[in-house]
C-alpha cells in the first residue's frame, strides 16, 4: 500500500485520538473549584505540594483517565460484540454483560472481599461479565437470531438488577440501599489513582484480546462457514472475544458502575469512517467511546444540578433515543 | 493438489448424510457434483472444505489427513464458496474481494494482495462495481462479488456450492467458462450444479450423488446416462447436439 | 392481650397514666416506661430510676451504636413495634419525631400514653428537653442535677487549656458534611472551634464534593465513622488519597465515633471532650 494510502487510513485514527486527548485535558480543567490548570501542572512538574497540584493529581487526573479508559473499553467491547453477532444493536449494556458485571462487583464489595484484597473488585466484575458473555455466546452459537439474543439480554439484565438490589438489601451497611444508584447509573466522581491502577492491567489485557480479533471479525462478515474456510478457529475467536469483553467491561464496571449505551453509539458513529469494516471499527470505536464518555462527564459537570448527575443518566438520555432511531432505521431497511 | 476420500461417512445431528464415499480428485480438473435435492452434495462440499468432520473414513489432502492440517494452511489450499452466503455490513465489492486474502495474512505483501484482488475482480466481471456496496447489488451481481472473494484466495482448490444458480444466462455461461479456465490453469474446481447441460458442457468429470452415495463417477456421457438420470432424478430427458457440445433437457417426470 | 380491657377501658387507663405522669411532683414517678428511640434510651438511663424502666430499644444494646450499652443491657429490649410495646402495658412510651408514623399513630389509636420528643440540636434545646422528660417521668430533681453536672463539665472543658479557634470540617460518608445547626456544629462550637462547613454557607447536613472540601483547607478534619465499617461505597471517600494528602499538608485528622454525637443527650459532652482531647494529642 502506498504511503498516502496508509496515511489516509491512519487519518481518522489520529483525529479521534487527538479529540480524545483534548477532551481528557478539558475534563481535567473542569471541576467544582476554580483551578488554574496551567499553574497546577507547573506545580506538579516542579514537585510543589500545593493545593492546586493536589486537586489536579488526586481528583481531576483520575477522573479524566478513568473517562478515557472506561470509555475506550466500552466502545471497543461494543464494536467487538457487534462484529461477532453481526448486528449493530449489540452492546454490553443491552446484552446484559454490564449488568452482570455490576452484580459481580456488588457481591464482592459488600461481602467485604474487596476490603481484604483490592484486586477482588475488578475480578468480581470480570466474573459477572464472563458469566453473561458465556450465556450469550452459547445462545448465539446455537444459531439464535438477534431477537433471541436481545431478549436473553433483557432477561440477564433483569436478573442481575434484581440480584444486585437483593445483595444491597442484605448488606449490613445502612447506606447500601442508596448505593444501588451508583451501581446502576455509574459515576466517575471521586475516584483515585489507586482505582486507575487497579483496572489498568485487566483493561489493557482485554483490549489486546479484542483488538487481536480484528481479522476474524472481518472474515465473519461473510458468515461462519466462510470465516472458518478463511482459516479462523471460531471457537478460539469466541473465547478471545468473551475473555476480552469480560476483562475490559468487567473491570470498568467494577470501578465506575454501569454506564450504558456507549458501546452502542460509538461503533455506529465511526462505522462510516472505517468504511464499515468490522476490524477497522474496533480501534475507532474505542476512541469514540472515550470521546463520548468524556464529553458526557464534562457535560454533567457543567449542568447546574446539585448533586451532579450520574454518568449513566446522561449516556442513557442520549443513547436510548439513538437506539430507537437505529431500530426504526433497521426496520425501514427490512 | 490431490484429494483422496476412502469410505467417507458424514452425519449431521444424528442423521447419516454421506455413506462410505470413495473417490479421488486431482488438480487441473473441473468436477461437477450433481444429484437430486437432499443427496448430500452440499454436505460433501463442506466436508471437503474442512467445515464438517467425517465420523468414519479418511479424507486426505495431498496425502495428509485433513484434520491434521493447520487451519490457515488449509485455508490457503482450499477456497470455499457457500450457497446464498451472507455479506454483512454492506461492504464494498472490493472490500469483500479483499477478504479472500485473509488466509495469506502475514505471508503476502500488500502488493501481491492487491494484484490478486484485481485479478479476481476482473475474472468475476465485477471490477466496474468495485466501490458499490454489496447490499445494493442484484442477486447475480452479489453472487459474482462473492465469487471474486473466493477467487482472490488463489487457492489450488476451489469448492463452489451452486455458483451459477442465481445468475442470468449470460453470466452463467461466463462464470462456467471462468471456472473451467481456472481448472485449465491447474486448479481443482469442484462445483455443485443443478443445470445438467452446463454440467455436461463445462465439466471434465461428474460425480452423481444420490441418497448419500456416489452412483456414478466419470465423464458426462457415462454419468448422465438415461438410466442414471431416471434413477437419480426421476425424470426423462431430451438430448441434443450442436457445434458447442451436447445438451440435456429434463423433459418429463417419471 | 385477649384478657385486656376493651377500648374504653384502655383510654381510661391511658388518661390516668398521663395524668399521673404530668403531675410529677404531686404523684408517684411514672412506672413501666418504654422507650422506642435510641436517643430517648440515653435520656432515660440518665434521668430515670432503673425500676421505672420497662424496656429500651434493641439498638442501645449494641456498643457500636450506643455509649452506655452495658447499662442498657440490663433492661429488656423491644424491636420498637406497636405489639411489642403494648404487650408491656406501658405507663409511658417515649418516641422521637422521626419514629415511624405508622407505629406512632397505631400506638396512639390503641390508647398507649405516648410522648414524641422533638430533635434537640443545641445545648439550650437539650437542657429544655432534659427538663421536659424529667418532668414527664416524675424526676425533676434528677433532671436538674443532670443538667447541672453537664454544664459543669462544659465549663471545665472550656477553662482547661483553651484551644485556638481552629476551623473544623466534620465529614461523614457519602460526602455529607455537618453545617450550621447540626449536633456536630454544636459540639464543635462548644469545643471553642469554628465550623468550616457552616462558614462555607452550609446549613444542616449538606453534600460537598471532595474538591470543594480540599479547597476549604480546614485545620481539622473530623471523620464521623462507625466503629465497625461494613463495606460501603459511602466510606470510600474517607480513604481517598486526596484526604490523606490534606493531612500530609498540615490538616489534622481526628476520628469521632458516631455514637458519641448521634444523640442529643447528657453524654453529648463526651463528644466535646473527645474532640478537645484528640486535638491536644495531635501535639501543639
Amino acid at each position: 500500500m502506498s504511503a498516502t494510502a496508509t496515511g489516509r487510513r491512519a487519518l481518522p485514527f489520529l483525529v479521534l485520538a487527538l479529540v480524545a486527548a483534548g477532551l481528557a485535558a478539558l475534563s481535567a480543567a473542569i471541576g467544582d473549584t476554580r483551578l488554574d490548570i496551567v499553574a497546577a501542572t507547573g506545580d506538579v512538574l516542579a514537585g510543589r505540594q500545593t493545593l492546586a497540584a493536589l486537586i489536579l493529581v488526586e481528583l481531576r487526573l483520575p477522573r479524566a483517565l478513568l473517562g478515557l479508559l472506561t470509555g475506550f473499553s466500552l466502545g471497543l467491547a461494543g464494536a467487538a460484540m457487534q462484529g461477532l453477532l453481526r448486528n449493530p444493536l449489540a452492546e454490553p449494556g443491552i446484552m446484559g454483560v454490564s449488568g452482570a458485571a455490576a452484580l459481580g462487583a456488588v457481591v464482592v464489595f459488600y461481602s467485604g472481599l474487596a476490603g481484604a484484597f483490592a484486586l477482588a473488585l475488578p475480578l468480581g466484575g470480570m466474573a459477572g461479565a464472563l458469566a453473561a458473555s458465556v450465556i450469550l455466546h452459547a445462545l448465539a452459537g446455537r444459531g439464535a437470531g438477534v431477537l433471541t439474543l436481545v431478549l436473553a439480554g433483557v432477561a440477564v439484565n433483569s436478573l442481575a438488577g434484581a440480584l444486585t438490589a437483593l445483595a444491597l438489601n442484605l448488606s449490613p451497611n445502612p447506606y447500601a440501599a442508596l448505593e444501588i444508584v451508583f451501581w446502576l447509573m455509574g459515576s466517575l466522581a471521586d475516584h483515585s489513582l489507586a482505582d486507575v491502577a487497579l483496572v489498568l492491567a485487566p483493561m489493557l489485557a482485554g483490549w489486546l484480546l479484542l483488538l487481536a480479533s480484528a481479522p476474524a471479525l472481518d472474515a465473519l462478515s461473510l458468515g461462519e462457514d466462510v470465516a472458518q474456510s478463511l482459516g479462523f478457529d471460531l471457537a478460539r475467536v469466541r473465547v478471545r472475544l468473551i475473555a476480552g469483553t469480560a476483562l475490559a467491561v468487567g473491570s470498568a464496571v467494577a470501578v465506575t458502575g454501569m454506564v450504558g449505551f456507549v458501546g452502542l453509539v460509538a461503533p455506529h458513529l465511526v462505522r462510516p469512517l472505517a468504511r464499515r469494516e468490522p476490524g477497522r471499527v474496533l480501534w475507532l470505536a474505542g476512541l469514540a467511546g472515550a470521546i463520548l464518555t468524556l464529553a458526557a462527564d464534562i457535560g454533567l459537570r457543567l449542568l447546574p444540578t446539585q448533586p451532579e448527575l450520574n454518568l449513566g443518566v446522561v449516556t442513557a438520555i442520549v443513547g436510548a433515543p439513538f437506539l430507537l432511531v437505529l431500530i426504526r432505521r433497521s426496520q425501514e431497511r427490512d | 493438489m490431490r484429494i483422496d476420500a476412502r469410505q467417507l461417512s458424514v452425519s449431521l445431528r444424528g442423521t447419516r448424510i454421506l455413506d462410505g464415499l470413495t473417490f479421488s480428485l486431482e488438480g487441473g480438473g473441473f468436477v461437477g457434483l450433481v444429484g437430486p435435492n437432499g443427496a448430500g452434495k452440499s454436505t460433501l462440499l463442506r466436508t471437503l472444505a474442512g467445515l464438517a468432520a467425517p465420523d468414519a473414513g479418511t479424507l486426505l489432502i495431498d496425502g495428509e489427513d485433513i484434520a491434521a492440517i493447520e487451519r490457515q494452511r488449509l485455508a490457503r489450499a482450499i477456497a470455499y464458496l457457500p450457497q446464498n452466503g451472507p455479506a454483512h455490513w454492506g461492504l464494498s465489492v472490493e472490500a469483500v474481494a479483499r477478504l479472500g486474502r485473509l488466509p495469506h495474512r502475514g505471508r503476502a505483501s500488500s502488493a501481491l494482495d492487491a494484484a490478486a484482488v484485481e485479478r479476481a475482480l476482473e475474472a468475476a466481471a465485477v471490477a466496474d462495481l468495485r466501490h458499490r456496496s454489496v447490499d445494493t447489488l442484484s442477486g447475480g451481481e452479489r453472487m459474482r462479488a462473492l465469487l471474486a472473494r473466493a477467487l482472490a484466495v488463489e487457492a489450488p482448490v476451489l469448492l463452489a456450492d451452486e455458483p451459477v444458480t442465481a445468475l442470468d444466462p449470460r453470466h452463467q455461461l461466463l462464470t462456467m467458462a471462468l471456472l473451467r479456465r481456472a481448472a485449465r490453469e491447474g486448479a481443482l474446481v469442484v462445483a455443485v450444479l443443478h443445470d445438467l447441460s452446463l454440467a455436461c458442457r463445462f465439466c471434465d468429470r461428474l460425480l452423481l450423488l444420490r441418497a448419500g452415495a456416489i452412483v456414478a463417477d466419470g465423464p458426462c456421457g457415462d454419468t448422465l446416462s438415461d438410466a442414471n438420470i431416471a434413477a437419480a432424478f426421476g425424470v426423462s430427458v431430451q438430448r441434443g447436439s450442436t457445434e458447442g457440445g451436447d445438451y440435456i433437457l429434463p423433459w418429463k417426470p417419471l | 392481650m385477649a384478657g385486656r380491657a376493651t377500648g374504653m377501658g384502655r383510654i381510661a387507663a391511658a388518661a390516668i397514666a398521663l395524668a399521673a405522669a404530668s403531675t410529677g411532683a404531686a404523684g408517684a414517678p411514672t412506672q413501666r416506661i418504654v422507650s422506642i428511640n435510641m436517643c430517648a434510651d440515653a435520656l432515660l438511663l440518665a434521668l430515670a430510676e432503673p425500676a421505672q424502666i420497662a424496656a429500651l430499644t434493641a439498638l442501645s444494646h449494641d456498643p457500636r451504636n450506643f455509649s452506655r450499652a452495658d447499662e442498657a443491657a440490663r433492661f429488656p429490649a423491644t424491636a420498637g413495634r406497636a405489639e411489642d410495646v403494648l404487650a408491656l402495658a406501658p405507663g409511658l412510651v417515649l418516641a422521637s419525631a422521626f419514629t415511624a408514623p405508622a407505629t406512632v399513630s397505631l400506638l396512639r389509636r390503641l390508647g398507649a400514653p405516648l410522648r414524641q420528643l422533638p430533635v434537640a440540636s443545641d445545648f439550650p434545646q437539650l437542657r429544655a428537653q432534659m427538663r421536659d422528660v424529667a418532668a414527664a417521668i416524675g424526676q425533676q430533681d434528677r433532671g436538674e442535677a443532670a443538667i447541672a453536672a453537664m454544664d459543669r463539665r462544659l465549663d471545665d472543658l472550656a477553662r482547661d487549656m483553651p484551644l485556638p479557634p481552629l476551623s473544623v470540617l466534620a465529614l461523614q460518608a457519602n460526602n455529607i458534611v455537618a453545617g450550621e445547626g447540626t449536633l456536630a456544629d454544636t459540639v464543635i462550637r462548644a469545643a471553642g472551634l469554628t465550623n468550616a462547613a457552616a462558614q462555607a454557607g452550609i446549613s444542616g447536613y449538606g453534600r460537598m464534593s471532595l474538591e470543594a472540601m480540599l479547597a476549604l483547607a480546614p485545620d481539622v478534619l473530623v471523620i464521623d465513622a462507625d466503629g465497625d465499617n461494613a463495606p460501603a461505597r459511602a466510606n470510600r471517600l474517607l480513604h481517598h488519597p486526596a484526604l490523606a494528602a490534606l493531612t500530609r499538608n498540615g490538616t489534622r485528622a481526628v476520628t469521632m465515633p458516631s455514637r458519641l454525637w448521634v444523640c442529643a443527650g447528657p453524654d453529648l459532652v463526651d463528644a466535646v471532650a473527645h474532640l478537645r482531647a484528640s486535638l491536644r494529642q495531635e501535639g501543639e
